[in-house]
């Protein structure tokens, strides 16, 4: 059930972020990516995941099950980046203790900050990625003069994402079979990994030689530029999502001080 | 006829790294419009030379070349593998990775998109490539929610959409279940009629020899024969079978029994209708085969299964059937009936809820998929999925070291099984650096080392050659006589007559037939169902039958059909 909501991959819709031009979409990536990084304080980066959690669904009609859950996935990274703070900042006044972890200001200061700045990143990165035609994606990066080549790579490279989440599955299933049940907690899903990552390697780079003959067998590179059937175009939406984001940074920074300002604990 | 589409001429191709080459000195030609069979055992070169033929070999794959490779007119060498796209089409095996884009209309434009076709020139092409594959209505789906065959003929039309005269394919309906075969047929079929031409490596003779002017036969990356279908199969067709292991067709076959019990012309019918031509001024004695009887314990009983996948989609519909012990079961049906729903319902790796299913007496609905496991084997479709260690030898031993095996009892077991298996030789390889053929090998023996009593086989010849399969299906055979019982999810009809006992066929979810397979072909609704096709020994006994001829009713392998011929001329 959590599985079938954890989605990496373009949702195809017709919403006001789908229909939004991708430049000003990857505008707003990098934007809030940018800012969250200049964030010291946890309450000026907490609107942040909050707006794209509800831009997601508001206006790219994605289900709150899919977002919630894959953006859980993204959590999970952040909460290993939370520990290492929470770790490595063991000196100075002790808030609480939890087994051999001392809970100092600073640690929990700067666990709060990660946490936070990945969720950020992580629900804009998904947010793009489940309201963006690849395809579109690719015509918006030739746009600001990457080459096509590079554009494609990456076109392909998203295509191929929901063919790896059921390979992933089916290999699930096979090792169940064998009697090798999933390890749990973090270590456990470490090993798990370990072992779905070398058939998910094999089986990817035999899928991906054969897509990249056929690409070359359709004529691909064969000029230094080619035609497209769709064309990039600003959109309205585009620059006023631009615009309320900017704002929104603006206004955090403005009440709580952007990274040159002294941050809460010190760190 | 006219002018040369194809010309090799004493062609040698050595892979880098490779001590021999894998193909040698091939010369062949192909006129325009011709509709050639390449055909071979696994191994042979067939996939090496299709690549050879727009320069992906030895352009992009590397390797050392002697000789010449023409096609539409163009020496290969002489030109980009991209240039040549406008001349020479190229379809590969496996339909999913060979395309590019995520929606069907910008798969067509790709090609003509690289070639700086003007747009409003592309959409035409597009609406046009679609078209003529009858693909239109699906031109705003993703590609990944069109069936295999529909991915193909996808495929097709993004390679015709480049306006190439050539198309090369590469075992295109190896993954295909038998309606999408018949859609990639029809539309060669078409192509070919219009002067198209085409070279199609397949195993499938039965389905494409109809439309094939000539066979390329490659064995040991040489030409071994060129010729038309009929002189191939007439002069090397037992050779074929028996010695390079490569199939030929059924009726051929037929032909070869009755030749090696009576004294016929030289005729070498290779359909149904030509077979019947030319038998049916034959005597047929009906004589009943020795089958093991049907009575015996249910070792699978499912009863009442319903079952929806979280999306909705209701992919077991009250279905009901029992399996018996010592018998060999094959459940059929098109992509997406249900096959492999019912087959993970079994072993608990989906959770029932409505209905219930007994396995060699576990509830599966109390029973956990680690417990159901010590009893029921269950190889999937692609075998790397299931290995789990760096070893042959390691493989097969941790299905013991699993079931708590004391390490005397995991030798024993390790040991049996290579060589049983015949993977003595392969014990310290990495199990990916086996061949197709090891690697089912392998998979299988990692189910039967633990001693199950229910092996389930997924699609266990997909992609085999005839030696791999006749191997393979012996092994199975002396399973199934020690007591184990076989059930096999297949699209193989040939395997289905030649080996099952018994019949599961399931349609949309539902159970359409419960039965012996000979049962299959009395129904009505199965004659006229493209989802199963008949063999063409069926339809030789139908087209006998029908002319007044008493054949018995449960034939279906080719040497009991041979028998009763051969019984009546004795008379």
């Amino acid at each position: 059930m959590i599985l079938k909501n954890i989605k990496f991959t373009y949702l195809r819709h017709d919403s006001v972020l789908h229909r939004t031009d991708v430049i000003s979409k990857l505008l707003v990536v990098i934007l809030v990516s940018v800012a969250v990084y200049f964030f010291r304080n946890p309450v000026q980066v907490l609107p942040m995941p909050i707006l794209l959690f509800f831009l997601a669904m508001a206006l790219g009609r994605v289900r709150f099950s899919v977002v919630f859950w894959s953006f859980s996935v993204f959590m999970v990274f952040g909460l290993f980046v939370a520990f290492f703070q929470l770790v490595s900042h063991q000196t100075g006044e002790v808030l609480a203790r939890v087994l051999f972890l001392k809970i100092t200001p600073d640690g929990l200061h700067l666990a709060e900050l990660f946490v936070l700045r990945m969720a950020t990143i992580g629900c804009a990165a998904l947010t793009f990625l489940w309201t963006t035609n690849p395809k579109e994606f690719a015509i918006g990066l030739v746009y600001i003069g990457i080459p096509y080549r590079f554009a494609f790579a990456v076109l392909v490279a998203l295509r191929f994402l929901p063919l790896i989440q059921d390979e992933i599955s089916k290999i699930k299933d096979a090792h169940l079979i064998r009697g090798v049940k999933p390890e749990k907690g973090i270590k456990g899903a470490f090993h798990n990994w370990q072992r779905y990552l070398f058939p998910i390697l094999v089986n990817g780079l035999r899928k991906s030689e054969t897509t990249s003959i056929a690409m070359d067998s359709r004529g691909f590179g064969l000029f230094k530029t080619r035609t497209y059937t769709d064309e990039f175009r600003w959109t309205a939406s585009g620059i006023a999502l631009v615009a309320v984001v900017c704002i929104v940074i603006v206004v955090c920074g403005y009440i709580w001080g952007f990274g040159f300002i002294q941050p809460r604990y010190n760190s | 006829m006219g002018n040369t589409a194809i010309r090799v001429e004493n062609y040698s191709y050595t892979y880098p790294g490779a001590e021999k080459p894998t193909l040698e000195d091939i010369s062949f030609l192909i006129e325009e419009g011709e509709f050639v069979l390449l055909i071979g055992a696994s191994g042979s070169g067939k996939s090496t030379l299709i690549q050879s033929l727009n320069g992906i070999i030895p352009k992009i794959r590397g390797g050392e070349t002697s000789g010449e490779v023409w096609a539409g007119g163009q020496n290969v060498a002489d030109f980009r593998v991209q240039e040549m796209a406008a001349r020479i089409g190229l379809i590969f095996q496996d339909p999913e990775s060979q395309l590019c884009s995520l929606f069907i209309a910008d798969e067509v434009a790709f090609g003509p998109e690289n070639f700086r076709v003007e747009k409003g020139a592309i959409l035409k092409k597009v609406d046009e490539a679609l078209r003529y594959v009858g693909l239109e209505k699906a031109k705003r789906k993703y590609v990944y929610e069109v069936s295999g065959g529909q991915q193909q003929r996808l495929a097709i039309s993004s390679v015709l959409a480049m306006g190439p005269e050539i198309l090369a394919l590469d075992d295109p309906t190896a993954n295909l279940d038998p309606v999408g075969t018949a859609e990639i047929l029809s539309v060669l079929a078409k192509m070919n009629s219009l002067k198209k031409t085409i070279l199609l490596a397949t195993p499938l003779l039965d389905e494409f020899i109809h439309l094939a002017n000539r066979i390329i036969v490659l064995h040991q990356g040489r030409v071994f024969a060129n010729g038309t279908p009929r002189e191939v199969i007439g002069k090397h067709g037992k050779q074929l079978k028996e010695e390079l292991g490569v199939w030929i067709p059924q009726i051929s076959e037929v032909e070869l029994g009755l030749r090696s019990k009576m004294t016929l012309n030289d005729y070498m019918p290779l359909t149904a209708e030509e077979a019947y031509e030319k038998y049916k001024g034959f005597r047929f004695v009906p004589g009943r085969c020795n089958r093991p009887g049907s009575v015996s314990e249910p070792v699978v009983r499912v009863q009442n299964v319903d079952f929806c996948y979280p999306d909705g989609t209701h992919a077991i519909q009250d279905v009901s059937f029992n399996i018996n012990k010592g018998r060999l079961t094959a459940i059929l049906g098109p992509n997406g009936s249900g096959k492999s729903t019912i087959a993970k319902l079994i072993v608990g790796l989906l959770p029932l809820k409505e209905g219930n299913v007994e396995v060699c007496g576990m509830d599966v609905k109390k029973s956990s998929t680690a417990a159901i496991t010590q009893k029921v084997g269950f190889v999937f479709q692609n075998p790397e999925h299931q290995f789990v260690r760096d070893t042959v030898k390691q493989e097969i031993a941790y299905s013991l070291e699993v079931l708590g095996k004391s390490q005397a009892e995991v030798d024993a077991g390790v040991d049996e099984m290579l060589q049983m298996f015949e993977l003595e030789e392969y014990a310290t390889r990495h199990p990916f650096g086996l061949s197709g053929g090891q690697k089912r090998r392998l998979s299988v023996a990692t189910m039967l080392v633990g001693k199950p009593e229910l092996l389930i086989l997924d699609e266990p010849t997909y992609g085999q050659d005839l030696r791999n399969v006749e191997t393979f299906m012996r092994l199975v055979k002396d399973q199934l006589s020690n007591g184990v019982t076989i059930v096999m999810i297949t699209h193989s009809m040939r395997l289905v007559q030649d080996y099952a006992d018994d019949v599961v066929v399931m349609r949309y979810g539902k159970l359409s037939y419960v039965g012996a397979p000979e049962g299959l072909w009395d129904d009505e609704e199965f004659k006229q169902d493209a989802t199963l096709k008949a063999p063409p020994l069926q339809e030789l006994t139908r087209l006998l039958e029908r002319g007044g001829h008493e054949i018995w009713k449960g034939t279906r392998r080719v040497d009991e059909f041979v028998d009763q011929a051969a019984a009546g001329k004795e008379v």
